[in-house]
């Protein structure tokens, strides 16, 4: 689909949204849903902002699944990782807003755009329909570790609580937990809920903060709280917060749901409103998500944003507290200000002197024949002591941390430089290599062609930027059977569209025009 | 249990299943041989094919495509130098030089026999000892995950060759490398220079292609290689069984090795395979052919890359955790077909378990048989003219990066990457280790300090398993130089003995 084509459709997309006799009467199609003229037009790309796998991508692809059937159009999740959402978020807002893109959006993304000082996003973002949510538990190794509360509770010193993500939704839900119910714990970050349960079933740690449904893991686990008004059904045995006497931790929980552009025209936003009226209806639905825990309960886009605007300020306030918003991270003092803004770019801007300066005085010395790996050594000499001033403004490594966010970065520098001296000093000392025969201008003339292709992408798009640098590219190097170029070139222009573009849905790039 | 097996065996041996096993394997290689299409994306992009067969159908073509994806990565990166995945970096050091020399077919029959073998190993142990492997696995403490990550790194001394300083150069260039991004233990981005894309660090397979792919392309048309070296001139026939019967210790050690790593959740086919690569350079009695074309160093790198599929699909199938990216994507798949991934699986649905062992056995079998076969297609590869591969590999290069997250950012960097490894392998500096350092440089990290975070320094000398690691990781590092250090003290003698 090109750019183009999508402009003229969202055109017509608020064109019908300008004329309420198009869509404003309850004009239906044979599925019950609104018809809005030109949508959908194209595959519906519902975008999760993991990787594939985890409960968001279930849930979307669960979604997807049916969605496709009531609507009787192609739905495909796209994963777009990066930035616990941003990247993805920022991706969709530069699509046009025809529709054809929404998002799979957690209570996660919100602790995030927070964190990261992103809040515009949340503005920029239609909260389109809250679909469910599940309440935050606290599981622990029966077998081996605390079988309940009051043996939780009663477990001395400092407990560590397993879970994911720091600064993330059930960090912050971790925080509240222990300073509600006065116990003195530390958050054990993992890079998974996976990692985080197998430690927990190692007995490595004393409680896990997850979803309900981690707990069916295996036999030995237990849940020992419930962040809910109520018991879970499935677990009647877990009792709520409530019951164990803390208050106010009853949204302590993880919602799921789904978002778009803010600019998405209004009938489409009600086609959408349908579609998921339908799946949320739908018994497969329920059926699935039937022994998972999760509260399947539908909030239009106004509770929805109601809900996001609370969670801000929560966010806001313990994020803050935790010393996780972007202001509070960073080292201050002179020597930190060598590592960012002016500091920074005189560092920059002086190794590239004095490599401009090396790059023009070594030919003309002895060491010429070493010219390129000195320069490389050089390069890579520079690099590492302006990352070693950058990692001055890091936060300082504490007493939960010892090591912190900078120790491993300095000790790999630390190891490089020394060895970095060596190198240069092997290669003042060594006798010059042999030189190679080398075709530098080929070489130079091809990476410019292939640079000038990728520029040109976002210009042309995919098909016509490769349509001419293949065959241009194939001639320089001095292939010049021209039947054969073209039969290649068609033949990869074919098999890039129809396989990736068609068959895998991965986008290729696109043009202002293509 | 045997009983069960045959059952599972009999299930599969139907032609539908058996169309499916072939399917997967098929699609799975050509997943695999794609760079930018790692197992884990080609599994999740089939999943909605899926919707309409049966959770046990479904799931034999997911694992046949897991299973085809892994040794997929290794085809490419034999015939172009540009591994399809991060763990056929290792196949792609010996498997090119061979291909370079003009034996692509000794490469891939190598690479396919192996990776056969090492899947067939994993698959038995899962099917025999998933439930204590996996109770063992969980009690890994975070000391003992870094103590694995630091005997991956020792390959390096194995990887180093005669210039050992280049060698540490560039795996600290990958480590440095891989603390870009926000710090998983802190929250704090790091060297991102507020760049969003970096927020999560490089992408592994946008640096993948570059260092490798596109390195090896500028360093081509620099060169002006557009014919591989002895091709036409040397007899390069597909290998017989005595060669793979030669072979036979290094396959079933590199398998065991791979197995065993696969099975600790988050330490990856990768590990493995640059630990049975350094293991096996260690006990070959022709050290000297690794890294020149050793047909052992493919077969080390296949079969430990093989053997972890099955490895991670240990904690998958006792307890619901993933092993590695892949089975995350299969723990998804599995809850999409409303089936609850982990030991209720063999309580609930036992003849399902036993279908999936059984698929995975033959699976092997039509791996190999697919891939003898479609061997002597990819050898071809050799004889498309250089000006038109380097072309096309480019344009392959632009989709894999842009294919991870939609974004010309990656495609850049992927550029970025290629430009940097011309320049390294233009003075001499090994690729693999820059890998090595990205891939483990995170493992270390966050295990290293994760460990402190939750016992304090002393945990690294009070656990007996933590210990040991280690201590072998430092006898790894260390045993490699001893030889070069005797023979500098003996030539330091003779040498005082002329003089006297």
């Amino acid at each position: 689909m090109s750019s183009r084509l999508a402009m003229l459709l969202s055109l017509i997309a608020l064109l019908a949204a300008a004329t309420p006799a198009a869509v404003g009467h309850g004009v239906v199609d044979k599925n019950g849903l609104p018809v809005v003229p030109g949508f959908p037009s194209q595959p519906i790309r519902l975008v999760v902002y993991t990787s594939p796998g985890g409960l968001i991508d279930v849930t979307a692809r669960r979604f997807a699944r049916l969605a496709q059937e009531h609507a009787e159009h192609p739905f495909a999740v796209i994963n777009r990782p990066g930035g616990g959402g941003i990247v993805a978020f920022e991706e969709a807002l530069r699509e046009p807003a025809d529709g054809h893109r929404f998002l799979a959006v957690t209570r996660s993304n919100i602790s995030k755009m927070v964190a990261t000082g992103r809040e515009d996003l949340i503005d920029r973002l239609h909260w389109h329909a809250y679909v469910m949510d599940n309440a935050h538990v606290l599981i622990t190794n029966a077998a081996e570790g605390p079988a309940d509360w009051d043996a939780l509770r009663r477990t001395p010193g400092d407990q560590l609580w397993l879970g994911v993500d720091i600064g993330g939704v059930k960090h912050v839900s971790g925080v509240r937990m222990a300073e509600t119910v006065g116990i003195d714990m530390r958050w054990i970050p993992y890079a998974s809920g996976g990692e985080a349960v197998a430690a927990l079933l190692g007995n490595l740690g004393t409680v896990y903060l997850g979803n309900p449904r981690d707990a069916q893991t295996s036999d030995r686990l237990r849940i020992v709280a419930v962040a809910a008004e109520q018991r879970l059904p499935e677990f009647p045995d877990a009792p709520t917060f409530v019951e164990l006497g803390f208050d106010g931790l009853e949204d302590e929980l993880i919602w799921r749901g789904f978002a778009f552009r803010k600019e998405v025209p209004e009938p489409i936003r009600d086609w959408y409103t349908a579609v998921i009226r339908k799946v949320l209806d739908d018994p497969r639905w329920q059926e699935a998500w039937a022994g998972e825990a999760v509260n399947l309960r539908y909030r239009d886009a106004e509770a929805f944003t109601r809900i996001v605007e609370r969670d801000r300020s929560e966010f806001r306030t313990y994020l803050g507290q935790l010393g996780l918003l972007p202001d509070a991270q960073e080292s201050h003092g002179t020597l930190a200000a060598l590592g960012r803004g002016l500091g920074l770019y005189g560092a920059v801007g002086g190794s590239a002197l004095m490599l401009g300066g090396l790059a023009f005085m070594l030919p003309r010395t002895r060491h010429r024949q070493w010219t390129g790996q000195l320069l490389l050594l050089g390069a890579l000499g520079f690099a590492t002591v302006i990352a070693l001033l950058m990692s001055i403004h890091l936060p300082a490594a504490n007493p939960i941390d010892p090591v912190g966010a900078a120790g491993i970065p300095r000790l790999w520098m630390l190891l490089l430089l020394p060895l970095i001296v060596l190198q240069i000093g092997y290669c003042l000392r060594a006798p010059p290599p042999e030189p190679e025969t080398q075709q530098t201008l080929r070489l130079l003339v091809s990476m410019g062609l292939f640079i000038g292709y990728l520029l040109l992408l976002p210009v042309l798009g995919y098909l016509p930027a490769t349509l001419i640098y293949m065959p241009t590219l194939i001639v320089y190097l001095g292939y010049r059977r021209m039947p054969v170029i073209a039969a290649v070139t068609v033949s990869w222009l074919l098999f890039s569209e129809l396989i990736f573009q068609r068959l895998l849905l991965v986008d290729l790039p696109r043009g202002m025009w293509w | 249990m045997l009983e069960s097996l045959f059952g599972g065996l009999g299930t599969v041996l139907a032609l539908l299943p058996l169309l499916t096993i072939v399917s997967g394997i098929v699609l799975g290689i050509l997943i695999g041989a794609m760079p930018g299409l790692s197992p884990s994306m080609g599994v999740a992009l089939m999943v909605p094919f899926t919707y309409s067969m049966s959770p046990t159908l479904a799931l034999i073509l997911l694992v046949g495509i897991y299973i085809g994806s892994s040794y997929g990565g290794s085809i490419t990166g034999i015939m172009v130098n540009a591994p399809g995945t991060p763990s056929a970096v290792v196949t792609a050091i010996d498997g090119y030089a061979l291909t370079k020399k003009g034996q692509p077919s000794l490469a891939l029959g190598t690479s396919i026999v192996a990776s056969s073998f090492g899947g067939m190993f994993g698959t038995l142990i899962l099917i025999g000892f998933s439930v204590p492997l996996a109770a063992a696995a969980v009690r890994f403490h975070p000391s003992e995950y870094f103590a694995f990550a630091l005997f991956g790194m020792a390959t390096i001394a194995t990887l180093a060759g005669d210039n050992w300083i280049k060698a540490f150069i560039a795996m600290l260039v990958g480590l440095v490398l891989a603390t870009v991004g926000t710090d998983a233990m802190s929250g704090t981005e790091r060297f991102t220079f507020d760049v969003l894309e970096l927020s999560d660090g490089f992408m592994l397979i946008p640096a993948l292609i570059g260092l490798f792919a596109l390195s090896e392309v500028f360093r081509g048309i620099e060169q002006g290689d557009v014919r591989i070296e002895g091709s036409g001139s040397i007899h390069d026939p597909w290998p017989r069984f005595s060669h793979y019967w030669k072979l036979k210790w290094v396959t079933l050690r590199s398998s065991a090795i791979g197995t065993l790593v696969g099975v600790f959740p988050g330490a990856g086919a990768t590990i493995g395979s640059f630990i049975s690569y350094g293991l096996a350079k260690r006990f070959s009695r022709n050290k000297e052919a690794f890294g020149y074309g050793s047909p052992e160093g493919v077969t080390a790198s296949e079969a430990a890359d093989s053997g972890s599929v099955g490895g991670a699909m240990v904690p998958l199938l006792a307890l619901g955790i993933p092993g590695s990216a892949t089975t995350a994507v299969l723990i998804g798949a599995m809850m999409i077909h409303d089936l609850t991934p982990g030991p209720q699986l063999f309580v609930r649905n036992p003849e399902m378990i036993y279908a999936i062992f059984g698929a995975m056995l033959i699976a092997q079998f039509v791996l190999l048989f697919v891939g003898l076969a479609g061997g002597r297609l990819w050898v071809k590869v050799a004889h498309i003219p250089k000006e038109v591969l380097y072309v096309l590999i480019t344009t392959m290069a632009l989709i894999g990066a842009f294919a991870v997250r939609n974004a010309m950012f990656d495609v850049f960097c992927c550029v970025a990457f290629g430009i940097f490894g011309w320049v390294m392998r233009r003075h001499g500096f090994p690729l693999a280790p820059v890998i090595l350092g990205l891939v483990l440089g995170a493992i270390a990290e966050t295990n290293f300090r994760r460990a402190i975070m939750m016992d304090g320094w002393e945990v690294f000398f009070t656990r007996p398993v933590t210990v040991t690691m280690l201590a072998l990781a430092l006898l790894s590092f260390l045993l490699p130089f001893m030889p070069r250090l005797r023979r500098r003290r003996l030539q330091a003698i003779a040498s005082d003995r002329q003089a006297a």
